[in-house]
């Protein structure tokens, strides 16, 4: 006898057409569903939805099939890989069944039949381990481990309840079909084998098929009440995190990259001035599916610098809120600032280390979010005195210190005596070496130049430095929102670095650097930029530097944000430091390469205060001194300022010592 | 719905000033210019009230060369329009001249009026002379040194800092009201408003037109001469035990004078 899949045994007749009469009901809630929340979004025109899923199918395949960064955190990986496996795979399973006895059947043909239904029904009884198995995760995580960014909602217990009732009753009715009409491939289905030896002995025949038919419906309603619930719980983020990732991702811009609103040399002086936003109605429907996407797993929160230092920010909260917002009865419309919903400390908190970008699995931008908020109040000038100090300070004095510029000759002298040309003395020269404002104008920082500028003579590359006429990049106010000042700043600058020639630039400050790298090739002026750690470890590599004085000394790393998680520098430090101190001096911090945590500086907020109950530079300094290192290496003027002062307050001055990776191999040439 | 007038200086940024190194007199020629800031505490409170209460903002400006980009500034804020009178002859005047010559300006072209808001003091001169001065001339009360301020329709109310305390007065409009700096922080326009103020009127006023005599524009005070002072710290570290130290740090302050009421 064939093994072949016996749809509705043991169902009385007819079973089937109620079947369809049941599910309809179902089946038209969820279609009323998803046009419902489609609508909402805004979504005008849905050829263009199908165009970009089809451009974006690369994404989908990367982001949302292989799951690529939902497995990057592995417990709650391993979770949804088991639980999104076991779904689909019966989900295909049942998919197959309806193939094979509701369409095919009155063709005559039976695909679930011999070997193919064998691997079937093994597969199937597999795959159903596994949901359980991911349910099980959830269940631990969630009443076991307690982990803090997991939030109850109630119907949460109703989704986990409806999964895990599917999963046993499909067992359930495996055990006792078996029991009441075994056959002898009943094997293949392991589970509901084992089950079915416990039925028999526990309950009569009779009993059995009661049960058997109470369980088939029960389970057949469960499952169709949960596809109904789609579109209006959580569950509908397998179709807004797939959208999103199939139609937004594609079109990011790179990391470090702010979007250009508007090119302030092309403005029309009495066109409508609109920046960022302050509601909902103002962002595209694209846009709204970014926030629509978000599924309240938390790992941006987790991943905060801010949150961790207890300002009021959560990037979650955030997404959370403005989703909300698409949601609620006049949300749309509603001023998030002056409804209370988003509280302006939660915006300037923010320090824009990317650290929730990388952390979020499906590719959801809370940052960008954020940025274009404060966007919206600088437009207003709802900034506090500090704010607004710094960004006059950018555009009376061109740095963000606000000291005059005559400060500058008290470095530009100290260079020129050890030999640091100017473009005007030296305009053949290779390379422009882009200072920056921190060390120009803080003394600390003024160290890592000299080294800096010590090594390229040493090694006798040939730069120059622009002298008096650099100015602030304008990235503080880009990030602080001040568009149309940052512009001015940028369109001056490239205006001088084109004048000068310049074609390769090396800066050690990641801002400068990134501001260089990802901002200013909109503005007409495409550069070859290089961190002062990609300088060095060429020259370390091609040996025109050679490290005689080796640093007897335990040393860390900490990887600032726009050089590494922003702009992807991560090996040429490290190799640097192994180099200087011996490998086995060398020790990693825990959080480290992509998964770095701000200093605390970014995004303007080293220039103003935030409501907090601790400091990521002091949540940070702990994390090197339990190293057990003696010196924390740092790539960035601000990390380096940041941690400065909190040796202070922790009074670590004997045990840690703050040193550029420039100054560490300055000291062994 | 109250018509404000907002009288704002533009000085030197004082902050940034620098003295001669032989003569201590203070580098003017480098200096940058910005708009005194309590004049922009009177510009945000005036431009609080009319965003409450509606009416109208109106900026005017004397002094001996009139930055428009800084005028921008306050039209930017949310000002409606400006009127400036920027005349050589401002170079010399003090508070008696620059009341004078505003209240001409405010008479001539700004119109009606119901309160006319003024910083307490100006950044670079600190003569606290010229809101008080033009309520005199226009015979209307006024309330100086205002942390806070309310516009109750016919009057006003207004917090006003007192030696060690508040005094909360009330007086009818129209009235002169000079405010400090605790009263506000002033907005800060953002570029692209600045360039959106454009469209705002900015009239540039003659002399002829205020119908200015030399009365008018003589000082009262004639400056002899300006200089920094120079404070020389006199540098002594003393070693040893705190509790020694505390001792002999006293016993040296109050012997250099210190301490003293």
């Amino acid at each position: 006898m064939e093994p072949v899949r016996e749809t509705y045994g043991m169902m009385p007749p007819g079973t089937d057409i109620m079947m369809y009469l049941v599910l309809a009901p179902f089946a038209a809630l969820f279609v009323y569903g998803v046009f419902y929340r489609v609508r909402r979004l805004g979504v005008v025109n849905t050829g263009e939805v199908f165009k970009g899923l089809f451009a974006g199918v690369g994404y989908l395949v990367k982001f949302g099939l292989l799951q690529r960064k939902v497995v990057s955190e592995r417990l709650a990986g391993l979770m949804h890989l088991l639980i999104y496996s076991g779904i689909i795979a019966l989900f295909i399973g049942t998919t197959l069944v309806f193939l094979d006895h509701d369409i095919l059947r009155f063709f005559e043909i039976r695909i679930l039949r011999g070997d193919f239904y064998l691997f079937y029904e093994a597969s199937l009884d597999f795959m159903g381990l596994a949901l359980l198995a991911g349910l099980g995760i959830l269940l631990y995580r969630r009443m076991v481990a307690h982990e803090s960014r997991l939030r109850p909602r109630s119907e949460y217990v109703m989704v986990l309840a409806g999964l895990l009732f599917i999963g046993v009753s499909g067992y359930v009715l495996e055990g006792v079909r078996l029991a009441v009409e075994p056959r002898p491939w009943g094997g293949w289905s392991f589970v509901g084998k084992a089950l079915s030896s416990f039925f028999s002995a526990a309950a009569s025949e009779e009993a059995l098929i009661a049960v058997y038919r109470g369980f088939w419906w029960s389970h057949a309603v469960v499952a169709f009440a949960m596809v109904a619930l789609i579109p209006y719980s959580s569950l509908g983020h397998m179709f807004s995190t797939l959208l999103h990732i199939a139609l937004n991702a594609p079109k990011q811009d790179p990391l470090g990259k702010m979007h250009t609103p508007f090119k302030l040399d092309e403005l029309d002086p009495s066109g409508e001035i609109k920046l960022g936003f302050k509601s909902m109605k103002e962002l595209s429907w694209m846009q709204r599916l970014g926030l629509e996407a978000c599924t309240d797993c938390g790992r941006c929160e987790a991943a905060c610098p801010a949150f961790a230092a207890g300002t009021p920010l959560s990037p979650r909260n955030v997404v959370q809120k403005l989703k909300g917002l698409i949601w609620s009865e006049g949300g749309l419309e509603t001023d998030v600032f002056a409804s209370g919903v988003i509280d302006e400390e939660e915006v300037w908190a923010c320090t824009t280390c990317n650290a929730c970008i990388e952390a979020c699995p499906v590719l959801i931008r809370p940052m960008d979010y954020i940025l274009e908020m404060r966007r919206s109040l600088t437009l207003e000038g709802r900034l506090d005195k500090r704010k607004t100090a710094m960004l006059t300070n950018l555009a009376r004095y061109g740095n963000p210190y606000g000291l005059d510029s005559s400060e500058k000759e008290t470095l530009l002298a100290e260079l020129a005596s050890i030999g640091v040309k100017t473009v005007q003395e030296n305009p053949d020269a290779e390379y422009v070496y882009w200072i920056g404002c921190a060390s120009f104008y803080d003394a600390r920082s003024r160290e890592i130049v000299k080294s800096m500028a010590k090594i390229l003579l040493k090694a006798q590359v040939s730069f120059a430095v622009l002298g008096m006429e650099e100015s602030c990049t304008g990235d503080p106010a880009r990030r602080i929102g001040e568009e149309g000042r940052f512009q001015e700043m940028a369109l001056s600058n490239v205006e001088l670095l084109k004048k000068v020639k310049a074609r390769k630039v090396i800066v050690h400050c990641p801002h400068c650097f990134n501001t260089f790298r990802n901002e200013y090739p909109d503005f007409g002026l495409k550069l070859e930029v290089f961190h002062h750690t990609q300088v060095i470890g060429e020259l370390l590599k091609t040996n025109r530097l050679k490290l005689v004085k080796p640093l007897a000394l335990k040393l860390t790393l900490h990887d600032s944000c726009y050089i590494g998680r922003v702009n992807g520098v991560f090996e040429e430090p490290r190799q640097i430091l192994r180099q200087a101190a011996g490998g086995e001096n060398f020790v990693e911090l825990s959080r480290r390469g992509l998964k770095s945590f701000c200093c605390g500086a970014g995004g303007s907020t080293y220039w103003y205060e935030v409501r907090r109950s601790d400091r990521e530079s002091l949540i940070r300094l702990r994390e090197a001194l339990n190293t057990g290192a003696s010196v924390l290496a740092v790539e960035c003027p601000y990390c380096m300022q940041m941690f400065g002062d909190a040796v202070r307050v922790m009074g670590a001055e004997e045990r840690i010592r703050l040193k550029d990776i420039a100054e560490i191999v300055a000291e062994s040439i | 719905m109250p018509n404000m007038v907002v009288c704002v200086k533009q000085t030197v940024d004082v902050y940034q000033l620098k003295p001669h190194p032989e003569t201590q007199a203070p580098l003017t020629s480098q200096a940058q210019f910005k708009n005194s800031d309590f004049d922009l505490n009177a510009l945000e409170e005036a431009i609080r009230i009319k965003e409450k209460h509606g009416g109208k903002v109106v900026v005017v400006s004397a002094g001996p060369d009139v930055k428009p980009l800084l005028v921008r500034e306050c039209l930017a804020m949310g000002a409606d329009e400006a009127y400036v009178f920027s005349d050589p002859v401002m170079a010399r005047a003090d508070g008696y001249v620059s009341a004078a010559v505003l209240s001409k300006l405010i008479e001539k072209k700004a119109g009606g009026w119901d309160l006319i808001l003024c910083g307490e003091a100006s950044l670079d001169e600190n003569a606290y002379q010229t809101g008080p001065r033009l309520a005199e001339l226009f015979n209307v009360p006024h309330v100086s040194y205002v942390n806070k301020l309310e516009w109750l329709g016919d009057r006003v109310k207004a917090w006003k800092s007192v030696e060690e305390g508040v005094r909360v007065v009330s007086c009818k409009t129209p009235a002169v009201v000079t405010v400090g700096l605790e009263i506000n922080t002033p907005r800060l326009p953002s570029l692209l408003m600045i360039r959106a103020a454009q469209k705002k009127p900015l009239n540039e006023v003659r002399r002829a037109e205020l119908e200015l005599t030399d009365e008018i524009l003589t000082p009262l005070a004639e400056v002899i001469e300006v200089k920094a002072l120079k404070t020389e710290r006199r540098r002594q570290v003393y070693e040893g035990k705190p509790e020694e130290l505390a001792d002999k740090l006293v016993e040296t302050i109050l012997a250099q004078g210190g301490g003293k009421r």
